[in-house]
Order: C-alpha cells, then structure tokens, then sequence
C-alpha cells in the first residue's frame, strides 16, 4: 500500500512538473538567418529598448513585441531587467518625450517569426522551439 | 484657496480617462496615426504649517507643489493643483519622418487645453534624429515627462529642484545616439525660445500677470548608460526678460538697463541605479542668474525597493538661494518625501506620499514657511 501511495505521488508529482512546464513561457531571441551578428544580453536589451538602432555591420534594426502576457514578461525581466510596469514605465518616457518609438506589436509567434525572416534588421522574441526557414535563435 | 469646484475639475478628467482608455484597442503596427495619452488625478491637503496668513492670494498653511504652473496646496483638499490629463497624436508619414502633437489640461489653469508639444521628427540616419518645433525644455532629469507621473515613483518630482518659470520651448533639436566601449550614450543638442503672456510660476508671487521670455536659448544633454546605472550632464543658457504685462514696465532687465535681456546659465547632473529591485535617484542643479539676480543650488536623493506591485521610496531634497536683493540672507529650505507607489493593472498605479517641508530662510525670505502635506495619485497612461 505504502508503494502504491508514493507510486500516485510521483505521477502527480509528474503531472505538476509538465503542467508548470507547460505554462512557463520560454522566450527565445531570434534574429533573421542572413544577419551574422553575435550580441551580447546588453546588446539585445538595448536593441529592444531601441537605444542601438543598428546591427555592428550597420543593418537597422526593426525589433518587434509581442502582447502582454508570460512570454512577454519572462522576456522583460530576464533580457531587459524590468517588470511590466517598469517596462510600461519607460515606454511612457519615450513616447511623450519625442524619444524612442514604441515597438510594434506582434500577433503571436507566428507573425514574429515571418517578421524576421521577411526582414534582413527583424529582431523579436518567440516561445523556445517555434522556428521557421529564414529565422537564426541568436540567444537562448 | 478653491476658485473652481473641485467636482467640475473631476469630473471631465475621469470622463477623459475613461472614454480614452477604453477606446485604446492594439493598434495595428501600419496605422499610420497612433494616439495616446496619460491622466494623473492628484488630491492633496496640508497638515499643518507654520504660516497662518494668506501667501498671495493662496490660503495657509501651504505648500508649493509645482512652480512651473503655480500649483499650491492648502489646509483643505483639493484635486485640482496637479490633476492633468494628456492626449498625443503621432502621424507617421514614412519610417523615418512623423509629426507629433500632445495637448495637456491641467486643473491649475482651469483645463484650459496647452500645447505642450508639437513637432516634426526626422530620423537622418539609426544615430541621428532631427526635430523642429515645440516642446518641453529639459532642464532637469524629469522635466520633459513630468506631466507623465505614471512614468515614476513619486507623485511629483521634488519641488524644491522642479520648476520654473519656462517649461517648453519653440526651436530645433538635433539627438544622437551611440556607443562608447560599455556605455549606451544618448545626447541632444537644443536652440530656440518661448515667450509667455500671463506667466504661471508668477502667479506664486504676484497677482499681476507677467510676461516672461527665454530667448536664444541653447543647450545640451548628454545620457550614459550601462547595465544598472543611468547618468546625464545638462547645459543650458538664454536670455531672460520680465514685463509687468499691465502696466508694459520691464522687470528683466531693470527699466533703466542698456541692455535688452540678462544672461542666465543652468546646468547640472543625475545619477541614477537600479541594482536587483533597489533603486536610486539622485540630481544636482545650479541656477545661475549672479548677474542680475541670484544663484541657486538643488539637489535631492532618493533610494526605494520594488517588492511585487509595491514600491516604497524615501527621498531628501535641499535647495540654497543667494539673492542680490536680499544680500545678506539665503534662502534655505529642505523636504523630505515618504512615497507608496501601488501597481495596478494596464498601466495605472496608485500613489500616497507625504511632504515635509521646511524652511529655514528666515524672515527676510519668507515665503510659506514649514509645512507637511499628503497628496493621493492615480496615475494613468494609455
């Protein structure tokens, strides 16, 4: 009985595991298959914050977002180091103050990724594992 | 003292918020026009002071809020000091050119609607961007979004540095942006000039309105950042006249000077960090009118700790003002600011923060004395 009991803990033990994983948004940071660049985090965050307008071999960057919700914010705070309202907060600086335009927004991984690889500067972010022809993950 | 209701004032910046922010869908990223907007709905009454007669035609004990429109709070609540709400429109003609126009009403002035910003922007190259037309001069570190209170901590920058009597101004700016080693480095460049007619920071000190000109005014900024640090060096000069606009008597210069303006000269720095959920804020100013009338140093620091959607901040803030028509005195006051920020979901947080402020000038200066206020914010942007 005692066998049988840990037994059905370690399944639901397992079922917890694969439902936490389930809804723990991987961002990955993809960038188009032409674009040769190698970036460091600061790097990136920059270009997502649009500080770096361009790539080192002098391609403007067209970095796109996607909506509010797990992946958008496991992005901002493991690359960008800010939560959503820091994140908001600083977009709201820039776009009253004639500073940096606000990225557009994406529609799903799907639209980031024909972004990126219909544009040679596209740059966005997209759950691990999404891929398509045309896109290169430059950070994991 | 209450020269509107304050319902009057509330009521069509929460309509305003509220038809705005529920009329904000997700844009389409190729709608050439995006609108958007911010609101601070700002409440606040003082304590207590140690002023009990009228300061102008304000009732004591009060406290100055913000200079530069000449809010001042008193011993009963009142919303309409610091209430404002913003809207902005950008039409963007092709990647590179747009025009931007942001309206702002503010309840010190009765809601009249001012143009704080309208201008063309021009993107020369990924580093450089041009810009023509108005917009806020950036004296200080939050001068250009102080009117966005959701974009920081407090529910006002600390009066003692923020405000005089110009806020914007008509002219060109050029920006640049770039990299040295490490450091993301951001700068602009500014000429230009602002005239106004019924001068709102005057309201502080005179019933009479004033016309206030800034002219051939140039300056620059310089923004370095890396990972958790943020630090800006700022210069700014211009020419400064005053009229007595009933009467046409010229203040700046003095009516028996040769000359058509004084020289002023500002200039400062901030540092700023953010390590893990600490954070600090800091700024130096120096206003420099030795010339013809006085001298003046700020600063202020301030550190807080995000913890979740909560955000407590302490800050500490001096000014010292050398007057030449008041030679042997300085004025000297200090306040120190307990601010609770409280996130709210889309873009909206709550504030409450108390004020205590104390001036040591002594009598010769007198303004308003000491005196503690609690002011309540909802900010908001969309």
């Amino acid at each position: 009985m005692s066998k049988h009991v840990s037994m059905s803990l370690r399944v639901a033990a397992l079922a917890l595991l694969a439902a936490s994983a389930a809804v723990q948004a991987e961002p990955v940071v993809v960038v188009n298959a032409a674009n040769t660049a190698n970036l460091d985090d600061e790097a990136l965050a920059r270009i997502f914050l649009r500080q770096l307008k361009a790539f080192p071999d002098g391609t403007a960057t067209a970095p796109v977002s996607q909506k509010d919700g797990p992946l958008s914010e496991e992005f901002r705070t493991k690359l960008l180091k800010k939560n959503t309202a820091q994140y908001k907060a600083y977009w709201a600086q820039q776009v009253f103050t004639g500073g940096a335009k606000p990225l557009p927004e994406m529609d799903g991984d799907e639209a980031v990724l024909k972004h990126v690889a219909e544009t040679p500067g596209g740059i966005g972010y997209v759950d691990s594992g999404k891929t398509r022809a045309g896109v290169r993950v430059i950070k994991r | 003292m209450n020269r509107t209701p304050k319902g009057t004032l509330m009521l069509p910046i929460a309509a305003a918020l509220a038809a705005l922010y529920s009329a904000s869908p997700v844009r389409a990223a190729e709608d050439p026009l995006a609108i958007s907007g911010f609101a601070s709905l700002v409440a606040g009454k003082v304590l207590g002071g140690s002023r009990s007669d009228p300061y102008v035609d304000h009732a004591c004990p009060c406290f100055i809020a913000d200079w530069g429109h000449g809010g001042i709070y008193g011993p009963s609540w009142s919303a309409k000091q610091e209430s404002k709400v913003g809207v902005q429109g950008t039409y963007t003609f092709t990647p590179a050119l747009s025009a931007t126009a942001q309206v702002v009403g503010r309840g010190v002035d009765g809601l009249k609607a001012g143009l704080e910003w309208a201008y063309l922007s021009y993107d020369l190259s990924p580093s450089w961007t041009l810009q023509v037309g108005r917009k806020r001069l950036p004296i200080y570190y939050y001068s250009d979004f102080q009117d966005v209170g959701y974009a920081y901590t407090w529910v006002r920058p600390p009066a003692d540095i923020y405000g005089w009597e110009i806020v914007n101004y008509n002219g060109v700016n050029a920006t640049w942006r770039g990299e040295l080693g490490s450091w993301a480095l951001k700068s602009n460049l500014f000429a230009g000039g602002e005239k106004t007619k019924d001068n709102l920071y005057y309201h502080l000190y005179t019933t009479d309105p004033q016309e206030v000109n800034w002219t051939h005014i140039v300056g620059g900024d310089l923004v370095a950042s890396q990972g958790a640090w943020t630090a800006r060096l700022t210069y700014i000069q211009s020419g400064a006249q005053q009229f007595d606009h009933n009467s046409g008597v010229r203040v700046t210069p003095e009516p028996d000077s040769p000359r058509s303006s004084e020289k002023q000269r500002i200039y400062g720095f901030s540092v700023n960090a953010d390590i893990g959920d600490w954070f600090v804020r800091s700024e130096y100013s120096v206003f420099d009118r030795s010339s013809y009338s006085y001298k003046s140093h700020a600063w202020m620091l301030g550190a807080g700790v995000r913890l979740g959607d909560f955000t407590p901040m302490l800050t500490h803030s001096r000014y010292a003002e050398r007057n030449a028509f008041t030679p042997l005195a300085v004025q000297r006051d200090q306040g120190w600011m307990a601010t609770l920020r409280y996130e709210l979901r889309g873009g909206m947080a709550l504030k409450v923060q108390l004020d205590r402020f104390r001036d040591h000038s002594g009598p010769e200066l007198d303004f308003v004395g000491h005196s503690r206020l609690l002011s309540v914010s909802l900010d908001a942007v969309f």
